[in-house]
């Protein structure tokens, strides 16, 4: 291990050194007691999932930065009370659900939609005028997902993601979402259904 | 050997790698058999493929960091997580910030009264009918005997006082009826609960603030696990339309209990004890892992299916039991999270608790639509993520 640490000293990566070296648990114990540095680890380990998480959840850069923040600000608050710390990778997700759902009722609420077709498309098109041509099928593939995920129904697209996207086990989306494992299984059938049917047609032309 | 719609039925948890290993010999047995089934399982294995190279258009970037460890610190400033994590700022900077706090609501208060001299006038008389009254009240209680405190009501329980114990004066009858009533069955099944409101906790934390002047052992540290160890004691109690009688022990479990009061002159002292990992929020946390198991149990449980047999009525009277306990419990840690301020534990404990009183007011032999009414309920409200959340 020692060797390894040294390696990657050398090799000039001394944070990813620093999370290596650290478990959940310690991080959080850590942070617990107002370590600041502790805490950064906590966030730099799971900033990327959780921002992907929510990204796909509300369709939006800007709310899922904001709402990321929002969930690790909520996190740091609760830390105090997380009683398994070596779930704290479920806990976050399952806080980082919470809050793309609070967001989400708040649109329907206002009345704003999405419109996935129109910002699917709009953003590969927006995407593609930019890129090279090699490219662009990548991009409109990348539209084209995003909107098909955003025609999901709230739990569809939560287990779709936790499991396809981000690859989680049953047993820890039933945790994060409190879904029992029945459940999130037919879900997971249906929106895989789903985007089967919105995206199949990619399945020939991108191998 | 297995067939087809056995293998279709499994072959998303097969691909997942989420079946057992007998299972997934058998799928795997099929697959190399059946071309129809392995066209499904390449179809799953190209989505995949695809589903991989899905980019976002998203990047963490210093800057959500920055924004993330400044928001922290602008709540800490601002007391608002004070009491639920330690903070991202040092000792000096909160202290200023509190005493900033105290000064800017001084400053309001008396800006409040400056053009109201009548209303200041009367605050004054007040305040000096107030004075003399606890003078009168200490002088009164100097006469009598420090350990026990005479009850007029035969309802009234007191604890054991081998410690040296102090009476809290008779709280002002102040209590509430929690109702349930059991729609379904159409009978009216009343609960009636009776419970403090929040103005009896508080009037308790002022008695021991007063007695702490007087110079009783007490600290800080000790008053939420206290509030609701008295608050408990009430609710054991039942129905109760006179005055009540609590009575504090010494506690043995209060490592802070032993202190002098001359130790905790200072303020400093006084932050330090309070800053004392105290069980509160540990109380809410296990509390709410306990509901969790119950409700999760509930859910899982087949109730009413099997008529009233004499198991399935054993089931549902273990539920409605430890639903009653935990009942009790809840009302007792929303009267602390009131007193603490503590608003989401009090919003986690309000979602909670019309589950436990649907559960506790369970029939011994629910009918099947009872309990998925509940079931439902539950489902809608998310009320286990809620918990598992928390």
């Amino acid at each position: 291990m020692r060797q390894l640490v040294a390696e990657m000293a050398e090799a000039g990566a001394p944070r990813h050194t620093a999370v290596l070296l650290n478990s959940a648990g310690e991080l959080v114990a850590r942070a617990r007691t107002g370590d600041e540095d502790a805490f950064r680890l906590i966030f730099e380990r799971y900033a990327r999932p959780v921002l992907s998480f929510i990204y796909d959840m509300v369709g939006e850069r800007c709310a899922a930065e904001e709402l990321t923040q929002e969930t690790f600000v909520r996190a740091y608050r609760s830390l105090a009370i997380l009683r398994d710390e070596t779930k704290l990778s479920t806990w976050l997700f399952g806080i980082a659900k919470n809050v793309a759902r609070e967001q989400l009722r708040v649109r329907t609420r206002d009345g704003a939609h999405i419109s996935a077709d129109e910002e699917g498309v709009a953003c590969a098109l927006r995407d593609g005028a930019r890129s090279p041509a090699g490219q662009l099928l990548d991009k409109e593939l990348n539209g084209i997902i995003r909107a098909a995920l955003l025609k999901l129904d709230e739990d569809k697209r939560i287990v779709f993601t936790l499991r396809v996207l981000q690859g989680h086990s049953y047993e820890e989306i039933a945790e994060i979402t409190g879904f029992s494992v029945g459940k999130l299984k037919t879900d997971l059938h249906r929106a895989r259904a789903e985007m089967r049917r919105r995206v199949g047609h990619y399945l020939g032309e991108n191998q | 050997m297995m067939r087809c719609e056995e293998c279709l039925a499994v072959i998303e948890e097969f691909f997942d790698g989420e079946t057992d290993a007998q299972t997934g010999v058998r799928v795997s047995t099929h697959l190399s058999d059946c071309l129809g089934c392995a066209a499904a399982f390449d179809t799953l294995s190209e989505e995949q493929q695809l589903f991989t190279r899905y980019e976002r258009d998203v990047e963490v970037t210093p800057a959500l960091w920055q924004a993330v460890r400044t928001r922290i610190a602008d709540e800490a400033c601002e007391g608002a997580i004070a009491s639920e994590a330690p903070l991202l700022v040092s000792l000096p900077v909160r202290r200023a910030s509190l005493v900033a706090r105290v000064h800017a609501r001084l400053t309001n208060v008396l800006a409040t009264f400056a053009p109201r001299p009548a209303l200041a006038g009367s605050l004054a008389l007040l305040l000096i009918v107030a004075f003399v009254g606890a003078l009168w009240a200490t002088r009164l209680r100097r006469t009598e005997p420090a350990a026990e405190v005479a009850s007029n009501n035969s309802d009234t329980r007191r604890a054991p006082s081998s410690a040296p114990s102090v009476a809290i004066a008779p709280l002002p009858p102040t209590t509430k009826d929690v109702e349930v009533s059991d729609q379904s069955e159409g009978a009216s099944a009343d609960l009636h609960m009776m419970t403090q409101d929040n103005s009896a906790a508080k009037t308790l934390h002022t008695s021991k603030e007063a007695r702490y002047e007087r110079g009783v052992t007490f600290v800080l540290a000790g008053e939420v696990s206290r509030t609701r160890a008295a608050a408990a004691e009430v609710m054991s109690i039942g129905p109760f339309d006179t005055s009540v009688v609590f009575v504090e022990h010494g506690s043995e479990e209060d490592p802070l209990a032993s202190i002098q009061p001359a130790q905790l002159d200072r303020a400093d002292d006084v932050i330090t004890a309070k800053a004392v990992p105290d069980s509160g929020e540990g109380e809410v946390a296990r509390h709410v892992e306990r509901a969790q198991t119950l409700l999760r149990s509930f859910k899982n449980g087949r109730y009413g299916e099997g008529g009233a047999t004499a198991a399935a009525v054993s089931n549902i009277a273990y539920e409605k039991n430890l639903s009653r306990k935990l009942l009790n419990e809840n009302l007792a840690l929303q009267i602390e999270a009131d007193s603490a301020d503590d608003k989401s534990a009090r919003q986690v404990l309000d979602a909670l608790e019309p589950f436990l009183l649907d559960i506790a007011n369970l029939r011994d032999g629910p009918t099947r639509e009872e309990v998925r009414s509940i079931k439902e309920r539950m489902r809608k409200k998310e009320i286990i993520a809620a918990l598992q959340v928390y």
